[in-house]
């Protein structure tokens, strides 16, 4: 996983919960990387698994509910540094470009990032989204956080029905978006 | 729900942070510290893309050099076929002279001669005189004829103006362009003044504002 995240990550928990949490948690962890993260590196995500876990432990907050906010706060991040990737109208035509746009553009940069993929279509009508993530990470909570966190920037309000079709190893996960008006 | 809220929540349910000043310091060192390390890490990454840069620029530059030298290859030996080309030319329009000449004096000069004169010795020393007379008159008819073809350069003139027609094809002279222009230049025997003027011929032709190419390659004008 790209070290970005971790990154964001870390200044998350230490600009909510502050810096003696983000020190709690890394040394309660058994981390190859001793909690040192630089945006351009490359990081076992189970690392980050492994400081969601311990954030849990120590703030009672489930494992799930953490990563989801998560999520929303990676997506606030991703907009200010990456502008570029946000000129869409609607949070619908953002997120369906994400496979075919972004992740093709960080791919570029990053030829080893493994990343999830997204089957996505856009119904007619634009009113539903149907958004199938996979992943052999099992961040589909970190999915959410970030649809949600699109859905809030365009303004828009958003049902999210979630449907696990995991079979094998990667998880896969049916989100079928409805906008509300 | 926003993480500032959950950490809220979770501070309500937990004891106060130890402010102990010797737990902070040694907090904050084991920060220094993680930084550190990343910032090291970042370091040794952006070095390595840089020397990877630094290798997929030298391949880019070992072959734009390859490419070149092919490009200079190709060209003389465009020119050296051309010469050759002109040389068959000359050495025809020699033979025909020749031929010429040869019917002359055998069959309008040589029949008077046996005519006036009878002694043999005598007809056969007029007949190699004649012969040996000819002999400069083929040399300047030859020389004529390849002068026309060779010395005129218009073979030459017009290579060159495909060359920089080419080159002008993107509007700009690249280093590698102006380099092969030059030494076509010298090879196709045309003056440096000659080879500018139809260089700003091709331009006008082209459409070229010759003021704009002037501050591009400010340093190779005459």
């Amino acid at each position: 996983m790209k070290g970005i995240v971790f990154r964001e990550f870390i200044d998350m928990v230490e600009a909510s919960f502050g810096d003696e949490m983000v020190d709690t948690i890394i040394s309660s962890c058994d981390l190859e990387s001793g909690g040192a993260y630089s945006a351009v590196g490359t990081y076992d995500h189970t690392e980050l698994v492994q400081m969601v876990v311990a954030l849990s432990g120590q703030t009672g907050v489930e494992v799930p509910t953490l990563v989801e906010a998560f999520g929303t706060y990676l997506f606030g991040r991703f907009l200010e540094l990456f502008p570029v990737f946000f000129n869409h109208s609607t949070s619908f035509e953002f997120l369906d470009s994400i496979h075919d746009v972004v992740h093709v553009e960080v791919l570029k940069l990053y030829p080893d990032a493994g990343l999830p993929s997204f089957n996505s279509s856009i119904s007619s009508d634009k009113k539903t989204l149907h958004f199938e993530y996979h992943s052999s990470r099992h961040f589909a909570d970190l999915a959410v956080g970030l649809m949600k966190g699109a859905f809030a920037h365009w303004k828009e309000d958003v049902d999210i029905a979630i449907e696990d079709r995991t079979s094998g190893e990667e998880q896969v996960v049916m989100f079928t978006c409805t906008l509300n008006e | 729900m926003d993480i500032f809220e959950l950490a809220k929540q979770a501070k309500k349910n937990k004891a106060d942070a130890d402010d102990d000043p010797t737990a902070v310091i040694a907090r904050l060192e084991r920060k220094l510290e993680r930084e550190k390390k990343a910032r090291l890490t970042a370091e040794q990454t952006i070095e390595e893309s840089s020397r990877r840069l630094y290798l997929a620029n030298q391949a880019l530059d070992d072959s734009n050099n390859q490419l070149e030298s092919t490009v200079l290859e190709l060209n003389d030996t465009m020119s050296k076929l051309t010469s050759a080309e002109v040389k068959r030319q000359a050495t025809t329009a020699t033979l025909v002279v020749a031929l010429v000449l040869f019917i002359i004096s055998e069959f309008a000069i040589e029949p008077e001669l046996e005519k006036s004169i009878e002694n043999t010795l005598v007809l056969q020393i007029s007949k190699v005189g004649i012969f040996s007379l000819l002999i400069p008159f083929e040399i300047i008819a030859s020389r004529v004829i390849e002068s026309g073809l060779t010395e005129s350069g218009e073979i030459n003139r017009m290579m060159y103006r495909k060359l920089l027609e080419s080159a002008y094809d993107d509007g700009i002279i690249t280093d590698m362009e102006r380099n092969i222009l030059n030494s076509s230049a010298a090879q196709y025997g045309l003056s440096p003044q000659k080879a500018s003027d139809l260089e700003s011929e091709v331009k006008r032709a082209l459409g070229i504002d010759p003021v704009e190419q002037d501050l591009l390659n400010g340093d190779e004008e005459e």
